[in-house]
């Protein structure tokens, strides 16, 4: 699993303002050698705080803490140059927060009740950002959200808008090219395209985008 | 099936008639009639039972009355709908209720007036058919045997009219019933602000398992399946693992039995409040509560709530010493405020007490001002310091250990609830114990004159 092309690990941020749960997630992510973990925060300011200092590549963010939550720290974190990427972590899939994360610019969003191997699996591909966490669960999040905004950006060639549709359904690059019998570079450059078109900072953020505005359907 | 219910209503109709009637000869006894209007007996006779059916319905403010004819609505006129029992009648109440007895008795009157007034007609008609030498000349006597049978089926026929005319006027009496005898505006606003209570108390419910239990369990999934990650590598680590979840489930556990305890607690006052078919009973009561703000307690046993939660902690191996001596004419608003506020006590006793007895009193007291106040303070013992930890030797104090769980209630909560009356906390420790005491103006029942 360990990506041969990527030898330097993951810098994360553990942010929970239960101490429990931060040693809980650093030893679960310690125990791999592609991630490491960089600091730890207890509420929100000191996550802002930390990701300025420490410049990680991910944050996972608790939505629960006191003073500076974890939608508003996201959405702080965000902002800061070089911004690392937010998982959001969650202690239930219902409870509306996933869905705000999502708005305020998360990657990806995971329960605290996943497994070891679903938790390191997820950092894994938030950090490289080569897929879509959880395609299902964004798309019926983000279905009571559809074309409530719209594109006002540079509009999308068909293919790009082929390439969109795949990404929002959670398809990698290799997919994507495989499907439209074309080169994985090519799928590479559409992708990218699509990024800057949308101003979106990754595939999720892209397929949130793309359902709001509905250029894809959820 | 039919016949039946049409013989309670008739029945329902006729109790009415016997009392009307008392109620009219009583009043044709008491009012004096000049003797010259009693020649025209029919011009008199409907303004005479109209007027005492209007006296008769102050019937209806006698104590029981509603209580009677809920009952009779209910097996005599097969009324299904909700009706209503009032603990404290308001002045809708008693205005429905001479509405009610006044129907009642017309409605009865109606009905026997009908019956009694053909029946012996009928009777004396047929006497005089068949050759008897009664009854008043005006019977008419005709000449052949068929005038003989038609007059006779008339006679029957008439009767038989009267006695089905009891049908009309017995659905009629259900309807007014049901209407009378069921919920007034105030009480359905009683009805919806108890299901907002119920349902704001829900809610806490649910928060406090997401707090407390959810909690609890997220940590104890995230250390086992941490525990379980470098058990080969690093068993220290693994060790300790193991060692929080079963401190995080244990603490689960105990919280989980508090949530439980205020379910059944809601369960029993549901069944108490629906035995006797008077779930709206409860709703008024209430309503009449937040009213004036007290409902003195009539029950000798001070505080049963707060027994029970005694005997539960007790059962759960804490080692308690009471000296509980709560005011006379406590509201019971405030004592089930009190026996809250001694559940947060005894937890947070527990939770972060050193091993010993734990002390609760609960007595009456004065404050600065010289106002009664009711005081109700625990007192536990220190606990061992853990380490080097100054937040886990305070025992009750707001800022929680690294093992209790966030956004519960604890004492924030209580100094919420104390405000919320007027009254005061204070946590700290007391001659080598540590000491919580609560302190909340006395609310007791208003001084009758």
């Amino acid at each position: 699993m360990i990506p041969p092309a990527d030898p330097a690990p993951v810098r994360v941020l553990l942010a929970d303002d239960e101490p429990l749960v931060r040693q809980g997630m650093r030893m679960i992510l310690e125990a791999e050698e592609d991630l490491v973990v960089v600091g730890e925060a207890a509420d929100g300011a000191s996550a802002l705080d930390l990701a300025r200092r420490e410049h990680p590549d991910l944050v996972c963010m608790d939505v629960r803490m006191p003073g500076i939550d974890g939608i508003r720290a996201t959405e702080l974190v965000l902002r800061l140059p070089e911004a690392p990427k937010v998982l959001v972590v969650t202690t239930f899939e219902n409870d509306g927060y996933v869905l705000e994360a999502l708005l305020a610019g998360a990657s990806g969003f995971l329960l605290k009740r996943a497994s070891a191997a679903q938790m390191v699996q997820a950092v894994r591909t938030l950090a490289h950002g080569d897929s879509l966490l959880f395609p299902e669960e964004v798309r019926a999040l983000l279905r009571p959200r559809a074309r409530t905004a719209d594109h006002t950006g540079e509009p999308l060639t068909p293919r790009e808008q082929e390439v969109l549709a795949a990404v929002a359904q959670g398809a990698s690059n290799a997919e994507i090219a495989a499907d439209l019998v074309v080169g994985v570079e090519t799928v590479r450059t559409h992708v990218a395209a699509v990024l800057r078109k949308l101003g979106a900072r990754d595939r999720t953020q892209a397929a949130v985008i793309a359902y709001r505005t509905g250029l894809v359907d959820p | 099936m039919r016949l039946r219910r049409f013989g309670r209503r008739l029945a329902w109709l006729m109790a009415g008639a016997a009392i009307g009637t008392t109620v009219v000869l009583l009043v044709a006894l008491l009012v004096p009639v000049p003797a010259e209007l009693w020649q025209d007996s029919a011009l008199l006779a409907l303004p005479m039972v109209l007027g005492a059916v209007l006296v008769g319905g102050l019937l209806g403010l006698v104590p029981g009355v509603r209580e009677l004819e809920v009952a009779a609505a209910r097996a005599m006129l097969e009324v299904r709908s909700e009706l209503v029992v009032p603990a404290r009648p308001s002045p809708a109440h008693r205005l429905r209720d001479v509405l009610l007895v006044q129907c009642h008795l017309l409605l009865g009157l109606a009905a026997a007036a009908g019956l009694t007034m053909l029946l012996p007609y009928t009777a004396v008609t047929l006497a005089a058919l068949g050759g008897a030498e009664i009854g008043p000349a005006s019977v008419p006597r005709p000449d052949g045997p068929v005038g003989a049978v038609l007059l006779a089926a008339i006679c029957l026929a008439a009767l038989a009219v009267a006695v089905l005319a009891s049908w009309p006027l017995g659905v009629l009496a259900a309807r007014i019933a049901a209407r009378l005898l069921g919920p007034t505006p105030g009480d359905r606003l009683a009805l919806a602000l108890d299901r907002v209570d119920r349902e704001a108390e829900r809610t806490r419910i649910a928060r406090d398992l997401h707090d407390g239990i959810g909690h609890a369990l997220t940590v104890v999934s995230i250390q086992a399946a941490a525990g379980g990650r470098v058990i080969d590598r690093d068993p220290v680590a693994a060790q300790e693992a193991l060692t929080s979840i079963e401190h995080t489930a244990r603490e689960a556990l105990v919280e989980l039995d508090q949530v439980l305890a205020t379910l059944r607690e809601d369960a029993a006052a549901d069944d108490a409040a629906s035995a006797g078919g008077a779930r709206t009973e409860g709703a008024s009561r209430r309503a009449a509560e937040r009213a004036d703000g007290t409902e003195p307690r009539t029950d000798g046993a001070p505080l049963p709530d707060l027994d029970a939660l005694l005997a539960q902690h007790c059962r759960t191996g804490m080692e308690l010493r009471t000296h509980l001596a709560p005011p006379l004419g406590l509201t019971a608003l405030q004592s089930e405020h009190l026996t809250r506020i001694a559940a947060e006590l005894l937890t947070n006793a527990q939770r972060h007490g050193g091993a010993g007895a734990v002390e609760l009193e609960l007595r009456e007291g004065e404050d600065e001002a010289g106002e009664r106040v009711v005081v109700l303070e625990s007192r536990n013992p220190l606990p061992a310091p853990v380490g080097a930890g100054s937040a886990a030797t305070d025992p009750a104090g707001p800022a929680p250990a690294p093992r209790v769980r966030r956004g519960g209630r604890g004492l924030p909560g209580l100094r919420e609830r104390l405000d919320l009356w007027g009254g005061s906390l204070e946590a700290g420790p007391h001659e080598g114990r540590w000491r919580t005491r609560a302190v909340l103006p006395l609310l007791t029942e208003r001084p009758r004159r």
